[in-house]
């Protein structure tokens, strides 16, 4: 299998408290609305059993990058370590790769006429650092490396998340760890919006 | 109200509509190229569609270019043919215009180079035809459920066969020649009129059946019964929950595009069958353009206002 | 003028648009062909400054990226022990607090109804000129002082000194009173003086936590990641006491949801079933303990029965948790505002050390009974003298620690009070008019304090209301008459203590805005106004920490080990920090000796009181109040940082959905909540993670103050407010 690097999200372990969507907006500087890395929440369960869980997300990365496909002008690119990477140079704003993209990872800027997205932090990643957002992460939650190892040596590393689109369709590097109480990856489960909007 | 009409993509409603009209346009006069026996009537017909069809469809071009964050290098959409459904409706809208340019300018020809002007009708039938695959197919994607339907390309068709055959229609009142068999002509506009009305019809019913079934898998407010697959059921939800939200939109659509067409269809044959008033005939198919229009674009707005982001 | 500023504005205005234009056509520094640069935004500072955070009590090491004057950044303190280079996100984005475009930059002054721009002389006679007539004609208890937890110990010292050896005024509070007062109470009568046990690296060591009353996920963020990356190092195990599903109660190993106000039954039946097991350590007891018996028998009638019908919780889980709390080798309990903020605030900090001190475990590594706190110097005034003691942690109403401070400071002992008033008394006292003058600072009471409406009827009647504050947009200045603007923590320098009564330095990083000054000048002003220039003798913050340190000498907080140099040398220091421990102290009363005259830990055996307020038919819902990670306190500063208002842009409520289902509100619909003393409107949310038939308002919000509901009624010890039960009525709005 080649290298395919990613992020793996651990919902025991997160507790919602952004420091990876603050650590990758303060270096990036991208204006508020634009959020690379978004944490979302979810809710399953009822009172006295409910779980509010969060879930860190920036790009996957996928193995089957929809956006890279639909873009009419090659702005999108894939390395060989599996990091999908956008050049906003060469974008018009067509914004056809926010459709895509089932998970609404390309975000359009309309001040500057472009889209932009979560690079994985690849300059750090070439000298052997991780990407911001994990080195944040006070929890531990958020952690980034070959999916491959991700499935090998994770508590859990699964595909599928609460609300997470069918991942099949373009084959997310991310793997997921679940709550350790509660509804597990196979079992069906009421879910409720997100509570970002407060 | 700029939310609004960032949400429902105004340009893009702008310019897909209009490509639309032109495409059917030219499937109607290239039935008639081979229909139609009387050369000089023919000829001011298709002179009027393809002059109006090449502003219109330039119109409908540099309209779509406001869609983008950088109009200024729009061309650059064409690099990417190969796996790109957007390079691919752009060539196919880029040879169309240029065929349709080509068609134009043939119909100045005398009718000596009509064997020309035929092929270049179907090839530009053909352009046209490729033009509407490419478009709907850009909608079918994954990425967004509430489009990735067959509807999608059943309601770009079917707008494409109503509107062009209504623009064809009120072309030819205009042109009012005496010699042309307008009755038989009206017949074939309302049979083409209720054929895409139809087909209009099944897909709004579709459409809405699809998105409606997004409520029974989401079971809470919102949000979808889960994970995996089943999250189609969340996207779904969002789509029917916006159209429940804008009740107008969607009984526009339907009464306008729908209703409107079918029983202007079915009252152009009992006119021409019992030999009716032309004149009627004239102001009945006038008024249907206008009405139709109006009801494809509030289906059309709707179309992009369910195709909301969902995760 | 307003002709040319308008064209000169709207000259501003066209350009921007045609460089917005230009851009979006062009695309700037994204312009087809320039070069790919991912970091295209990024600001480099060009020097970093060591420095604290400026918002929780964790205090976590941060240094402020600074470019060109202005703070662009602020990052963790990579070798700093508390925080380990970690940071939460408001930590992380609070460099766009500093450069808040609403930030003072003159005096003010109210002038017919309206506050105008004044000169510092100007505002400062108008303050200290009314201030010395109404001292004159009322006496100095006609006025008050409220101030804050996030001074910097030299300013609260100072502060001190001019309002006790200065004005001589019982009238001395701030808002640590609503927040750590029943902490303090708990800590003074349990173990003789105001010293926190434990240290942060007892989350690594214990065996088992008990969190009670706090959301230590939204609250402390860090201090949740480091319990987190323990639990899964170490499988530590947590026990949390919460009556909603907050983030550590998901993690929880037990997660006990009592009724809101049945924490002292719940821990008191806890320490029953140590009792009844002999999980306890009798020696320890016999030795280091009084009141034993008391407790002891008090403690016979709670049965894990008795609590499971009071705390709505089964016995069973009781039990569970007394004994995996009790048989662990070391056990810690942390916890914050559920507990302090309460009628019952004192009786449950002393039934948790009661807990704590019955096993014998307390001061060993990993076992403290650890009130953390909330605000980023909160300890920094309680060590300092800022509102309710004397420095040195010499209680108000000792004889001979006032008459120590006297002849440290050179004044009459017969000038300095014997009282301090708590905040809620200093408002009835204006209301009553006793009260003349407020002199406010770096707080903001308007939104903070219980009862908005009475709060808003009491600062419209005073004579004079002075509002010292870094934003002038601050809610209270609405009713100042004098209004100061002052420097932010990152602006200054001197020294902030955290929970774990960790000393560290703040730097100033920047100039302030404008005129702004620090709190320490425009302290010192005032004091050489009023004629107290003899108290404010040090010219430096520096200076006036070296004469802080002696008044510590020989206390528990002694400090006289530290100078600047040395806490940036060792990354922080905990007090005590003395000739015997010159390195600090990690973890207090280690050798089972206390601060009390029998040197014993008091057993005080307690019982829960109850609620001021329940709900009945006509207010059938039970709100609670708190934060969200997102924003800090009054949102003064928070809500100036563009992604944590974006995250959570206003004020919202959580209903559990069966109510939601009966009262017809639908997710994001706007309700009306009100209680006996006013209403308030907030967005639905409708969540599964608080109990039917109870609500959760956070507390930032001026556009929807929770105080406008909440209860006015205090603990009758601490006198700290009872925020997070009152019984309020909902509807649609």
């Amino acid at each position: 299998m080649p290298t395919q690097l990613g992020f793996h999200a651990d919902m025991e372990k997160c507790i919602g408290c952004k420091a990876c969507e603050a650590a990758c907006k303060d270096f990036y500087r991208m204006p508020p609305e634009i959020r690379w890395r978004k944490v979302r929440s979810f809710e399953m369960g009822e009172w006295p059993k409910a779980l509010r869980v969060h879930l860190s997300l920036a790009c996957n990365h996928c193995e089957d990058p929809a956006c890279m496909k639909g873009c009419p002008v090659q702005a999108y690119s894939k390395r060989e370590d599996g990091l999908v990477i956008h050049d906003p140079t060469a974008c018009i704003g067509c914004q056809y790769c926010t459709w895509t993209c089932p998970y609404g990872v390309p975000q359009f800027d309309p001040n500057e006429g472009v889209v932009s997205k979560c690079n994985g932090c690849y300059q750090l990643v070439d000298q052997g650092e991780l990407p911001r957002c994990v080195q944040a992460c006070p929890t531990t939650a958020l952690t980034f490396g070959d999916r491959a190892e991700h499935e090998r040596t994770k508590r859990e590393a699964v595909t599928v998340a609460p609300g997470f689109p069918d991942p099949t369709i373009t084959h997310p590097a991310t793997r997921f760890a679940w709550p350790k109480k509660g509804p597990k990856p196979e079992v069906k489960v009421p879910i409720t919006p997100p509570a970002e909007e407060h | 109200m700029v939310d609004f009409f960032h949400e429902a993509q105004i340009s893009l409603v702008v310019f897909t509509l209009l490509s639309q009209i032109v495409v059917g346009a030219i499937w109607i006069v290239t039935v008639g190229e081979f229909l139609t026996s009387l050369p000089a009537f023919r000829q001011r017909l298709g002179r009027l569609v393809t002059w109006t069809g090449v502003p219109v469809l330039g119109l409908a071009l540099a309209f779509s270019t406001t869609h983008l964050g950088r109009p200024l290098y729009a061309w650059r959409a064409l690099r990417a043919l190969g796996t790109s459904w957007v390079s691919r409706e752009i060539w196919a809208f880029s040879i169309l215009f240029g065929l349709l340019c080509l068609y134009a300018y043939l119909w100045y020809r005398d009718e000596r180079g009509a064997r020309h002007r035929r092929l270049v009708a179907v090839l530009t039938s053909i352009a046209g035809v490729l033009g509407i695959i490419t478009q709907s197919q850009l909608y079918m994607i994954p990425g967004r459920p509430q489009w990735n339907h067959f509807s999608t390309i059943l309601l770009f068709g079917a707008t494409a066969m109503m509107l062009g055959a209504l623009l064809v229609g009120v072309i030819t009142t205009l042109i009012a020649h005496r010699e042309a068999p307008l009755r038989a002509m009206y017949q074939h506009l309302a049979a083409s009129l209720l054929g895409a009305a139809a087909l209009y019809g099944i897909g709004f019913i579709a459409r809405i059946i699809y998105l409606a079934q997004g409520q029974d898998a989401a079971g809470v407010i919102l949000g979808g019964a889960a994970t995996g697959a089943e999250t189609v059921g969340t996207a779904l939800t969002v789509g029917w929950t916006i159209v429940g939200a804008n009740p107008f939109l969607s009984s526009m659509e339907l009464l306008l595009a729908v209703a409107v067409p079918l029983v202007a269809g079915l009252t152009l044959v009992t006119i021409c069958w019992h030999k009716g008033s032309i004149k009627l005939a004239n102001r009945l198919i006038h008024s249907t353009l206008g009405l139709v229009f109006v009801g494809t674009l509030a289906g059309r707005v709707i179309f992009y206002l369910t195709g909301k982001p969902w995760f | 003028m307003t002709k040319h500023l308008d064209r000169r504005a709207f000259l501003k205005l066209s350009a921007i648009a045609t460089a917005g234009a230009a851009t979006g056509l062009a695309g700037g520094s994204v312009a087809l062909g320039a070069p790919f640069d991912p970091n295209r935004n990024h600001v480099e500072p060009d020097e970093w400054v060591y420095s604290t955070c400026g918002f929780c009590g964790t205090g976590c090491g941060i240094e402020i990226g600074v470019k060109g004057g202005e703070a662009v950044a602020i990052r963790g303190t990579k070798d700093y022990p508390v925080n380990t280079g970690f940071l939460c996100a408001k930590g992380i984005l609070q460099w766009q607090a500093i450069m808040a475009p609403d930030r003072g930059t003159t005096p003010l002054l109210r002038k017919n109804g309206q506050l105008v721009k004044a000169s510092w002389d100007e505002a400062l006679d108008a303050m200290t000129g009314k201030l010395k007539e109404i001292i004159t004609k009322h006496g100095p208890n006609a006025v008050a002082t409220y101030n804050t937890g996030q001074l910097l110990l030299e300013e609260f010292y100072t502060l001190g000194k001019i309002q006790r050896a200065g004005i001589g005024t019982d009238h001395c509070d701030s808002n640590t009173r609503l927040c750590m007062a029943s902490a303090v109470y708990g800590h003074n009568r349990t173990f003789g003086a105001d010293v926190p046990t434990g240290a942060y690296a007892d989350v690594e060591e214990t065996d088992v936590i008990l969190l009670v009353g706090s959301n230590m996920a939204e609250c402390h963020p860090i201090l949740m990641g480091r319990l987190t990356r323990a639990r899964e190092q170490k499988g530590t195990k947590l026990i949390v006491v919460d009556p909603r599903i907050t983030q550590p109660a998901r993690m929880a190993d037990i997660h006990l949801a009592i009724k809101p106000g049945t924490d002292v039954t719940l821990l008191n039946a806890m320490a029953q079933v140590l009792i009844q097991d002999g999980l306890i350590d009798q020696a320890y007891i016999d030795a280091s303990c009084s009141n034993w018996p008391e407790l002891k028998a008090k403690l016979t009638r709670y049965t894990p029965e008795f609590a499971a019908q009071v705390c709505g919780v089964p016995a069973e889980e009781i039990v569970a948790a007394a004994r995996l709390y009790g048989k662990a080798p070391r056990s810690l309990s942390m916890w914050v505002m559920g507990i302090n903020q309460s009628v019952n605030g004192v009786t449950a900090n002393h039934a948790l050390h009661n807990l704590n001190l019955i096993q014998g475990k307390l001061g060993k590594p990993g076992s403290a009974s650890f009130s953390v706190t909330g605000q980023p110097n909160a300890m920094g005034n309680r060590s300092a003298g800022g509102s309710s003691n004397y420095p040195g942690m010499r209680p108000i109403d000792n004889e001979q620690g006032r008459r120590e401070i006297a002849a440290l400071w050179g004044v009459p002992y017969e000038k300095l009070p014997a009282k301090s008033t708590p905040i809620e008394k200093i408002i009835d006292k204006i209301i009553a008019g006793d009260i003349k003058a407020l002199w406010v600072l770096c707080t903001n009471p308007l939104l903070s304090l219980p009862d908005q409406n009475r709060v808003k009827q009491a600062l419209a009647k005073l004579e004079l209301l002075v509002v010292q504050d870094a934003y002038y947009t601050v809610d209270t200045n609405e009713y100042a008459h004098v209004y100061l603007p002052a420097a932010m923590w990152a602006e200054k320098q001197g020294v902030m203590i955290n929970s774990e009564r960790r000393v560290n330095l703040v730097q100033p990083s920047i100039k302030p805005p404008g005129e702004a000054k620090s709190d320490f000048e425009i302290l010192r002003l005032v004091a050489q106004k009023m004629g107290y220039g003899h108290l404010v003798a040090f010219q430096t913050p520096a200076a006036c920490f070296e004469e802080f340190k002696q008044t510590t000498k020989g206390r528990p907080n002694e400090m006289t080990g530290i100078t600047y140099e040395r806490l940036v040398e060792h990354r922080g220091l905990q007090w005590p920090v003395s000739e015997a421990q010159p390195n600090g102290t990690q973890r207090a009363f280690t050798d089972g000796t206390f601060f009390t005259k029998d040197k014993k830990a008091k057993l005080w055996a307690v019982e829960q009181l109850d609620l001021p307020e329940l709900p009945d038919a006509a207010y059938p819902f039970m709100l609670n109040t708190g934060r969200v990670q997102e924003h800090y306190h009054t949102g003064t500063k928070t809500r100036k940082i563009k992604e944590m208002n974006l995250l959570v842009p206003t004020v919202y409520v959580e209903i559990n959905p069966k109510d939601a289902a009966e009262l017809g509100i639908a997710y994001g619909d706007m309700v009306v909540i009100e209680s006996k003393r006013g209403a308030m409107k907030a967005k639905a949310v409708i969540t599964q993670i608080g109990a039917p038939k109870s609500v959760f308002v956070p507390m930032h919000f001026h556009e929807g103050p929770v105080n406008a509901l909440t209860v006015w009624a205090f603990d009758p010890i601490s006198g700290e407010p009872n925020y997070k039960q009152q019984a309020v009525r909902i509807r649609k709005a």
